[in-house]
């Protein structure tokens, strides 16, 4: 995903991709990256909740408003809040 | 050959592309791109398979219903996703935030990939530049990229 991410960016279009793999995203980051401390499939946390994925997606568009000039930057999510 | 060798190594921040976001969130349009692979009921190739590694990508309409599409990643084990499809394509949350005037609007299309941890070089020379081409063509700000 960081590859198309950066493809992306070149286009001009701002991204931010959710990573599952932390030694994959700090070694080949996309532009921006949020690592998610979940397993493979269930990349917005929890079935069924609603709140919880929001808090995810939160993470993840806080991130586009970073108005730092350049990157890559690596957050990781905090499922604890 | 490791994903890392394939890309070509480790690449330096300096060479990392960033485009800033050009308007608050409010007012962007936003298109969700997810490695798993979503079958929408009306989209082409709904119901096929993949293998690792095929370069396969499918679009999923903006207002598909997110309980109708079958998600089939190639490469990790599917029935979360399935359980409840927002874990791998967001829509309904990223619908909740429009409606919030979070985010100002959803793309009338979102891209489904597959294979790419099998098939990078195949992912950056076909798929890349088709995703590229598709959301430029609708104008897209920002993209949240999901995996599976």
């Amino acid at each position: 995903m960081g590859l198309v991410a950066i493809e992306l960016e070149r286009a001009g279009i701002s991204t931010v991709a959710l990573q599952l793999l932390h030694r994959m995203a700090a070694e080949l980051p996309p532009p921006r990256g949020l690592w998610v401390p979940f397993w493979h499939g269930y990349a917005l946390g929890s079935p069924r909740d609603p709140g919880a994925q929001r808090a995810v997606l939160e993470a993840a568009l806080a991130m586009l408003e970073d108005p730092r000039p350049s990157g890559p930057v690596l957050r990781d999510f905090d499922a604890a809040g | 050959m490791s994903l890392l060798r394939r890309a070509g190594g480790r690449r330096s921040p300096a060479l990392t592309p960033w485009a800033p976001l050009r308007r608050p969130l409010a007012e962007c349009r936003l298109a969700l791109v997810a490695s798993s692979v979503c079958a929408a009921p009306r989209g082409a190739g709904a119901g096929q398979g993949v293998t690792v590694g095929d370069p396969v990508w499918r679009e999923v309409p903006g207002d598909a219903a997110t309980d109708a599409l079958r998600v089939a990643p190639p490469d990790a084990d599917a029935s979360a996703a399935n359980l409840d499809r927002n874990l791998a394509m967001a829509l309904d949350r990223l619908r909740d935030a429009v409606a919030d005037g979070r985010l100002g609007e959803l793309d009338g299309r979102h891209l489904a990939l597959g294979g790419v941890m099998a098939a990078t070089d195949r992912a950056v020379r076909g798929r890349s530049p088709v995703a590229v081409r598709s959301l430029v063509a609708d104008r897209v700000d920002t993209a949240l990229l999901v995996p599976t």
